[in-house]
């Protein structure tokens, strides 16, 4: 080859680098398709917000205006059922109490890890309400120049329980999880990863978890969420049904996979161990059940992949 | 694997692979030449490649663009793992990339060093000497709970860190002269490898990482895990695993466009030698976690005192087997 070809190939090499380059990095920042859907980056006038923390954090300070609606309020503690949602009269009540009225936007935030403000927003999407979360959550608004305050608020107006359109098809049942196992048009997505995903998981169940697609508890980024997602084979059409470790690890799925731009997810409403214990088929740990790819670093062993 | 793992790696492996090429880049020539002919014009060139991707990626995870990986500090298997793979790549005639890009040349020697390396990797992985990997990675050092890099240690953010180090190396370098050796006519001259390498290493961390895999360039785990597939038939290929497929076709791509391109094979006794100075480098990377390139110019980018400690370690290996089998029988012969 002449010296033109010969630098035409050195230039040819150097423009697919940068190209490598400035594609990844524009992969690791762009936002989820549906992100501004179901996150909002700062508080909109005139917005309801409500604080999803326990009381502990509430009266240590929160966002002026923002009554406190504790996610775990939605679940029922029984001994034979622990951490299962509430009837949709019982949370139509808790809401009323604190004075939200149906058609409503909300913005609910937490303290940052996405621990309370998913199940919030989930359970009030349920209900037929618009319901955001706080990017970053508490400690994102303070740093922002957020002055909190530590009074309690009171109710605005009190609304009577029953006027809430409620979206059946959003919670599911033990037997709906237990008919997805055996229907290959629905995904069934175990939000747990890592090591409670590799020593027992439902037959049939793959790890999508919201912790791998957001790390930092809320923020996720469309790299990490593509790492997790893209392996399945999970596109905008798929039904996916989610469970947990409970139902607020449940939600964070739920969240990520809604701004990821996945509108058929539904959720069992409750905690994993139900399922176990209602005998739903689990999937043996020891024979290679499917697991979601990690990255192959040279210094870890890779696990196999889908 | 997806369609932007599968071209991004590919782009980025054939980069590399010319780079090397033209650079004639290889840390075995780079840290023995200082010993031998007291010329640094090659580890001039590493050093360069590191600081570069070293700014890079400090710049680019301090401000929140791209998450890392930092390599572990096994202290026994950094330093173990790093003298092997030192006296290994000597015996081969080129470390991990060097004998990669000496395969897409044409050079049968280096074919079977990287045969060597693969075995002696999958050996430590999961063969005889597995126990002794396990053994040496046994204590991980953790710095304040956290990860050992250079900043944790000093106390300090990385930013400065990650941002100093490429200054202070920088300035050595401005004023230390261009070097003295001349290799091939034809090549790249070491300022120009040396930047070559460090940004294609920057563009290996933003591709690699955004599908998942919060690393830059290596070559012992995507080395791995062809040999695993070719051995086993378990399929773990990744970014990695297409990058080095990529820079052999890279290499091969310079070498003919330059009318380079020889097959040659050495005398049976060197070829004895490659391929088993390959199964010991083989054995040492996989021991470290990495080579020349995973820790030497990626995981020092990074940070990782492993990763130094590892250097630290190639080097003092290399200078050991190069006084051993060339030092000392020049001095004899001149005696």
């Amino acid at each position: 080859m002449n010296g033109q070809s010969q630098k035409l190939v050195g230039l040819v090499m150097a423009v697919a680098v940068v190209a490598a380059a400035a594609s990844g990095l524009w992969r690791l920042n762009r936002p989820f398709p549906e992100y501004d859907q179901w996150f909002a980056a700062q508080v909109p006038q005139g917005a309801v917000v409500i604080d999803a923390r326990g009381s502990l954090s509430y009266s240590r300070g929160h966002i002026p205006g923002a009554p406190r609606l504790w996610s775990r309020d939605f679940l029922s503690y029984s001994a034979a059922l622990p951490g299962v949602l509430k009837t949709p009269d019982e949370i139509s009540a808790i809401l009323g109490a604190i004075g939200l009225a149906p058609g409503r936007a909300v913005v609910v935030y937490d303290q940052g890890t996405g621990a309370d403000a998913p199940l919030v927003a989930m359970v009030l999407t349920a209900l037929g309400v618009s319901a955001k979360v706080l990017a970053g959550g508490f400690d994102a608004w303070v740093a922002a120049g957020g002055v909190p305050s530590t009074g309690q608020v009171a109710p605005a107006l009190a609304v009577s329980p029953g006027e809430w359109a409620t979206d059946q098809t959003l919670l599911v049942s033990a037997e709906a999880i237990q008919g997805a196992q055996s229907n290959d048009e629905i995904l069934l997505a175990d939000a747990r990863g890592g090591i409670d995903f590799a020593i027992g998981h439902l037959e049939m169940a793959v790890s999508v978890s919201a912790t791998q697609m957001a790390p930092d508890g809320g923020l996720p980024r469309w790299s990490e969420a593509a790492w997790v997602v893209d392996p399945v084979g999970v596109g905008p059409e798929t039904l996916v049904m989610v469970y947990g470790t409970d139902l607020a690890e449940a939600a964070r799925t739920w969240l990520s996979l809604r701004a990821y731009g996945i509108e058929n997810v539904q959720v069992f409403a409750g905690p994993f161990q139900v399922l176990a214990a209602a005998g739903l088929a689990m999937e043996d740990p020891v024979a290679g059940a499917p697991v979601v790819r990690a990255s192959s670093v040279c210094f870890g062993a890779p696990v196999a992949p889908q | 694997m997806g369609g932007f793992e599968l071209i991004s790696g590919l782009a980025v492996g054939l980069a590399f692979g010319y780079a090397l090429q033209r650079g004639r880049f290889c840390v075995n020539t780079g840290f023995r030449d200082i010993l031998m002919v007291k010329d640094s014009t090659m580890f001039r060139a590493w050093a360069l490649a590191v600081i570069v991707q070293m700014a890079g990626v400090t710049v680019l995870s301090g401000l929140d663009f791209m998450p890392i990986t930092v390599p572990p500090f096994w202290w026994a298997a950094n330093i173990a793992g790093g003298l092997m793979f030192g006296v290994g790549m000597v015996l081969a005639g080129g470390c991990s990339s060097g004998t990669c890009y000496r395969v897409g040349e044409g050079m049968a020697g280096s074919l079977l060093a990287l045969v060597g390396f693969g075995l002696g990797i999958l050996l430590a992985d999961r063969g005889a000497l597995q126990p002794l990997q396990d053994v040496l990675r046994s204590d991980i050092v953790f710095v304040g709970g956290e990860q050992a890099t250079l900043a944790n240690v000093i106390g300090i953010n990385p930013m400065w860190v990650g941002l100093a180090i490429p200054l202070a190396v920088g300035v050595w370098l401005w004023r230390g002269g261009s070097g003295n050796r001349q290799y091939a006519s034809g090549g790249w001259a070491w300022h120009m490898s040396g930047f070559a390498l460090g940004a294609i290493g920057i563009a290996a961390w933003l591709s690699s990482s955004s599908v998942g895999r919060e690393f830059g360039l290596s070559m012992t785990g995507p080395i791995r895990t062809w040999f695993v597939l070719a051995l086993s038939g378990e399929n773990y290929l990744d970014w990695g695993s297409v990058m080095i497929a990529g820079l052999i076709v890279g290499s091969f791509v310079a070498a003919w466009v330059h009318q380079e391109l020889r097959w040659r094979v050495p005398r049976g006794s060197r070829m004895l030698q490659a391929g088993g100075g390959g199964i010991v480098m083989g054995v040492g990377a996989q021991i470290a976690g990495g080579c020349n390139i995973g820790h030497s110019m990626t995981g020092m980018s990074a940070l990782s005192l492993g990763s130094a400690v590892t250097t630290i370690g190639i080097l003092l290996g290399a200078w050991v087997m190069a006084y051993i089998l060339f030092i000392r029988s020049m001095a004899a012969q001149s005696a």
